[in-house]
């Protein structure tokens, strides 16, 4: 099982969130590069000494410097938000007819997928239900929760959702990556919270018939 | 006090507007009662700044005042000591304790409240 | 009228118990605050540590799941409710008096009733430890459904919601008290806009306190309600919503993290202009970037909430990276104060610098997780984990220390040593980088937070054990830090009226000073009224 490491982008939506991530990591460390660099500089050039005694000088402002490094980083932001909205609107598209669609329930302290017109897979931390998937097809899953707040993660898949009380809440799934991928709950349920995992194993469409027919039959 | 007059009016104008634009943006109540309680709030305060600013007249507002000008005005009196603060403490603890404990128990820690806040101001006339 | 004569005419100081539990003098609230928020960080700290052993290795059983998710719940809400606030909220309570050239705040009855009720109401917090299913589990945020009484059923739940809330109406009084002080208790000549930066940015963490306590308060109220009084507000079986009461407490939370760090940006304007001995670049910037992101921070909460599929996420994600504006803003204008002084590294001028380089890693990851297709994957993380810990703990933290070198010889009028400081500063540094860096790789690797073990799987186990080497380093520098004080306390080295040329009023004073602040203050023409000025003792015994 893929799992603790790199991720494995493994769905289709997963490629746009890792492309966010590569945009957002680079601006975030070309910034924190150019200003620990300023920091350092001035820190260190300037430290008192015999040669530099006393402050060279007591200027206190500088009207063109402080608009620029006001528009600069507004002008960065912006473009920042208007590229993140873009991601954002792919990655949370619905595909209108879904060929796999999965309920999913989070419960204190396991997991139930129950996939339309199909089996109920479900499990505890003893023994972790595992969804299976078909490559390449979207599956849309509906995710609630019996009791308290709980979160859906697939790290491999950089995504996650918060699986509320009392609310349904909708998103697509697109494997693009065979394997199975280890699930996590995320946010804080109780006493065991750490064990709630659960795992997706991507096979071909083939392998998926498959395994339905088998599921059914049990 | 202009600078204090400007910070509350431009902070309850602020609000209103980010009130506003939630709502029309996210038409979420929670969200936007929130933001709007947030406003009222700096509103009372903004107005009570307006009429306070017309008699404001402070020696700290005046750029080449010295200490020497103000002499001898009377600020008010500086309480040094005081019981009071340990002892609302101590009340309101019981209070909550008892709340938590037996809900009906706190009702009578109010009360008890209300009873020494009543001795402190009846003392210190 | 002289010092001499003041001295005979007034009474002379009581240092009796009686007179500290009876105190209303902002002076020694002060100091009560600051030095109850250092044993707090003391109690949380050795709470992480023991978080972190557990931490150390894959399937330890050094803490079980419920010890480990009390600790981690009370090691969150000590930190945030009773040692980062508290403990600016002390600080300014002794300076700004002070600085502003004032006797005393303005309702110092209403100070002191504060502090005891913020005492009590962290220790009530803390005594829920001592109830028959120990203290609150839920975490620091304490969502519902999951705090709701049928699944914390623990006493110790309520007593973190009642010592809350007195903590809360606590923040709220000290507020009112410190805008009211510096709109009207001014010296002379003290205009608004020759403030210290540190007063302004005070004012705007009351302003953010105003606005953002009183839904605490409602929170824990309802949630009360919900517990012990039959509510159902937050219960979804019963027609009520538990994404509303992630709406009521992020809309306090948000504002809370700048209120955690408001003030220490203040300090950091005031060590690094001594230090570096030129004025504060950017004044005016430095002001209204405070409000700026004072009033930006009410906007953004639901940033906490972008994977519930229940807010509009563009909105907030707009406002969240709006607010890096400001705060880009104040750094470039310390880089700029920095620029062209002469810099004195002593110990608190080290912990500023500190701060500079940990703080902008916090704040670039934060833009990062505004993004909400990031935040997806980085949610409820150790990617977050960090990411706060590098504000919050590289950050305030780091600016504290700061604070406690640079005022201690006003307050006690001798100085902390610089050696054991300078060593103190280094260990800190090393130890929470080697702790806090390796998180963000931990939270993309996948591992969530507020798990109190993880499978011995790919890069985590190693990653983990790094993170707990580091926490050592920290729990190192706090002891030392410790031994510094009770060294120092030995050598008593007399500080001085101003042992490092501040240039703001409570530099004008003695240290520590009379029990009404000034015997006289010096002229007030501009921010910095003792530059180039001689005041106070030194002055007038050359004069004589």
């Amino acid at each position: 099982m893929h799992g603790q490491t790199w991720p494995a982008i493994s769905s289709t939506q997963s490629v746009a969130l890792a492309d966010d991530w590569k945009v957002f990591s680079y601006v975030a460390l070309a910034v924190a590069l150019l200003v620990w660099a300023l920091i350092l500089f001035a820190g260190l050039r300037f430290r008192r000494s015999r040669s530099n005694p006393a402050p060279r000088s007591q200027k206190e402002s500088n009207a063109v410097l402080e608009i620029a490094w006001t528009i600069a980083p507004l002008l960065v932001v912006i473009a920042l938000f208007v590229y993140t909205l873009r991601i954002e609107s792919g990655v949370e598209a619905l595909a209108a007819a879904p060929p796999v669609r999965v309920a999913v329930e989070g419960y204190r302290w396991g997991w139930s997928f129950r996939y339309q017109g199909g089996p109920v897979v479900s499990g505890t931390s003893d023994k972790p239900p595992e969804m299976v998937l078909p490559l390449g097809q979207t599956a849309e899953l509906d995710l609630s929760s019996r009791d308290v707040v709980h979160a859906f993660w697939i790290p491999d898949m950089l995504f996650q959702r918060d699986a509320t009380p009392g609310l349904v809440t909708a998103f697509d799934l697109t494997p693009s990556r065979t394997g199975t991928f280890l699930g996590r709950c995320a946010e804080f349920c109780g006493l065991n919270h750490a064990l709630m995992t659960f795992s997706v194993r991507v096979v071909s469409p083939a392998e998926y018939r498959r395994w339905l027919t088998y599921e059914m039959r049990q | 006090m202009k600078t204090g007059l400007m910070l509350f009016v431009s902070s309850a104008v602020f609000s209103a507007t980010i009130a506003l634009v939630y709502w029309l943006v996210a038409h979420d109540p929670a969200g936007t009662m929130l933001l709007g309680f947030m406003s009222a709030a700096l509103t009372v305060v903004a107005l009570y700044m307006v009429f306070a600013e017309r008699d404001a007249d402070l020696y700290a507002d005046k750029e080449n005042a010295t200490p020497a000008e103000a002499a001898g005005e009377h600020v008010g009196t500086y309480v040094t000591h005081s019981p009071a603060p340990f002892w609302i403490g101590v009340a309101l603890t019981g209070v909550v304790l008892g709340l938590v404990v037996a809900p009906a128990a706190a009702g009578l820690g109010i009360v008890a409240l209300c009873l020494l806040g009543a001795l402190m101001i009846v003392r210190s006339r | 009228m002289s010092a001499a004569v003041l001295d005979r005419v007034t009474p002379p100081e009581r240092h009796d118990i009686l007179s500290w539990i009876t105190t209303t003098d902002h002076k020694r609230i002060g100091v009560l605050y600051m030095s109850t928020t250092l044993l707090f960080m003391a109690v949380a700290g050795l709470l992480a540590t023991a978080m972190r052993t557990q931490l150390a290795v894959p399937g330890a059983t050094l803490l079980p799941p419920h010890e480990y998710n009390e600790i981690f719940t009370l090691h969150g809400t000590a930190m945030i409710f009773l040692v980062i606030a508290p403990f600016a909220l002390g600080l300014a309570n002794y300076l700004i008096p002070l600085q502003i050239g004032a006797p005393d705040m303005a309702f110092p009855r209403l100070n002191a009733t504060s502090y005891w009720l913020f005492l009590f109401g962290g220790l009530i917090v803390f005594a829920g430890a001592a109830t028959n299913e120990g203290a609150a589990s839920a975490g620091w945020t304490s969502y519902a459904p999951l705090s709701d009484i049928t699944i914390s059923t623990g006493l110790g739940q309520d007593f973190w919601i009642v010592g809350l809330a007195m903590v809360s109406v606590a923040s709220i009084m000290t507020a009112i008290n410190f805008v009211t002080t510096a709109f009207i208790h001014r010296a002379p000549g003290m205009t608004m806009w020759r403030l210290p930066i540190f007063t302004w940015e005070m004012i705007a963490t009351a302003l953010l306190i105003f606005m953002a306590f009183p839904s605490l308060t409602a929170t824990l109220l309802l949630l009360f309600v919900d517990r012990r009084l039959g509510g159902h507000v937050f219960d979804p079986a019963f027609g009520g919503s538990a994404i509303l009461y992630q709406h009521l407490f992020w809309f306090f939370g948000h504002p809370e993290v700048y209120v955690l760090i408001l003030p220490y940006f203040g300090v950091i304007s005031e060590v690094v202009s001594t230090f570096s001995g030129r004025p504060v670049f950017g004044y005016t910037g430095m002001v209204l970037s405070a409000f700026a992101i004072a009033g930006l921070s009410m906007g953004v909460w639901a940033h906490h909430m972008f994977t519930t599929g229940a807010v509009n996420n563009p909105f907030f994600s707009l406002v969240s990276f709006l607010i890096a504006v400001p705060t880009g803003i104040k750094f470039f204008n310390w880089i700029c104060t920095m620029w062209g002084g002469a810099i004195r590294y002593t110990t608190p001028m080290l912990y500023a610098l500190g701060f500079l380089m940990n703080f902008l890693l916090g704040g670039v990851t934060g833009v990062m997780v505004a993004s909400p297709p990031l935040d997806f994957h980085a949610q409820d993380s150790y990617f977050v984990v960090a990411h706060f810990h590098y504000t919050i703990g590289g950050g305030s933290f780091f600016a504290l220390f700061a604070a406690v070198y640079y005022w201690w010889p006003k307050v006690y009028g001798w100085r902390l040593g610089e050696g054991l400081g300078k060593i103190g500063f280094w260990l800190t540094f090393v130890g929470f980088n080697i702790t806090f860096l390796p998180m963000f790789f931990m939270g993309v690797f996948g591992m969530p937070r507020r798990v109190f073990s993880y499978p011995a799987v790919g890069a985590l186990p190693a990653l983990n054990a790094v993170a707990t080497a580091g926490a050592y380093l920290l729990l190192l520098a706090g002891i030392l830090f410790v031994v510094n004080v009770v060294v120092s306390a030995r050598r008593r080295e007399p500080a001085g009226d101003n042992p490092w040329q501040g240039y703001t009023l409570e530099w004008a004073t003695s240290s520590p000073p009379p029990e009404h602040n000034f015997h006289e203050l010096p002229p007030i023409r501009s921010a910095r009224p003792l530059r180039g000025v001689e005041f106070g003792k030194a002055a007038e015994a050359e004069a004589t």
